[in-house]
């Protein structure tokens, strides 16, 4: 992985693994975060993500959403301490709640991350439960 | 519509209409509207994420010669994703990157894109998009595909911000 990042939680479903990998340090004020997701099989492999302040008592709630090929779409949130449950809304129209695991990082930081399987299903909104 | 290098699209209302799960054999059923317990139900399925084709000709000597596809080791690079109102579009194989664009949800006036990337230990580096005006005041998305391409180092990262929309999401080129 990405030399200066630090491994935050490693999952799994069947033969789909990922794992949430964020800096050790903040570059020019702004925390990058990536999850990098792989299937066991066939070796498809991908890590994308986002930057920028970590998650503050006024912007609580950060995510990212994309796909790659050969891969499920995947969503990666990152949350404030306080925030204990995000909420996603799919495509679909489903809302998903998703707990929050305690912090993961020395900042205080929450890290949550996983896959959307189904065609076309993607995340459109990310927001505190 | 047809597709210049970049440009501002009115009308697109859909925010990260461009997300699209691939078809890979597996599938989530997820309750319908709003849970009350914490849980993401996953139906798991025989995963065929990648399809293989496989051809056999029969030789006039009666030996068969096997042409074909197959899913490679090669970790396909293509990548979609939206942090903010920004997106990154990167298409590739391998360390190769062949397209690189962005978009940008909204009308925030004239912009431009920036795409960034960093190859492990070095810093930043920067590409400067051509600015961007809207030609009226109606919502739309911003679009530059002149993104740099070519060959990047493993684990480079690449990443796109505008100069008025929020948001900086990013990919790495690995092999």
């Amino acid at each position: 992985m990405l030399p200066g990042f630090s491994a935050i939680s490693n999952s799994e479903i069947g033969d789909l693994s990922w794992t949430v990998w964020t800096a050790d340090e903040l570059d020019d004020g702004q925390l990058f975060t990536y999850v990098e997701r792989w299937f066991r099989e066939n070796k498809a492999h991908a890590t994308s993500g986002f930057a920028g302040p970590p998650p503050s008592v006024v912007d609580r709630v950060q995510w990212w959403a994309g796909g790659s090929t050969s891969l499920p779409a995947f969503w990666l949130v990152r949350t404030h301490s306080e925030v204990e449950a995000v909420v996603l809304r799919l495509s679909d129209g489903v809302l998903l709640r998703v707990t929050m695991p305690a912090p993961g990082d020395g900042r205080g930081v929450r890290y949550q991350a996983g896959p959307v399987f189904g065609d076309g299903i993607s995340v459109l909104e990310v927001r505190e439960a | 519509m047809v597709r210049s290098r970049w440009g501002f699209v009115v009308g697109a209302a859909a925010l990260l209409a461009g997300i699209q799960a691939p078809a890979n054999g597996l599938g989530i059923a997820p309750a319908q509207g709003p849970v009350s317990a914490d849980r993401v139900v996953v139906v798991s399925q025989a995963a065929t994420p990648t399809g293989g084709v496989r051809i056999t000709y029969l030789r006039p000597d009666g030996t068969t010669a096997t042409a074909g596809w197959e899913p490679t080791s090669i970790a396909p690079l293509s990548a979609f994703g939206c942090n903010g109102n920004v997106c990154i579009d990167v298409q590739g194989t391998g360390n190769t990157v062949v397209d690189w664009g962005t978009k940008a949800i909204g009308n925030v006036g004239c912009q431009r894109a920036y795409f960034q990337f960093k190859v492990p230990y070095a810093s930043w580096q920067s590409h400067e998009g051509p600015s961007i005006c809207p030609k009226d005041s109606r919502q739309g998305v911003y679009y530059d595909y002149t993104g740099p391409t070519g060959w990047f180092a493993n684990n480079t990262q690449l990443c796109n911000v505008w100069s008025k929309s929020s948001g900086r999401p990013c990919e790495t080129v690995q092999s």
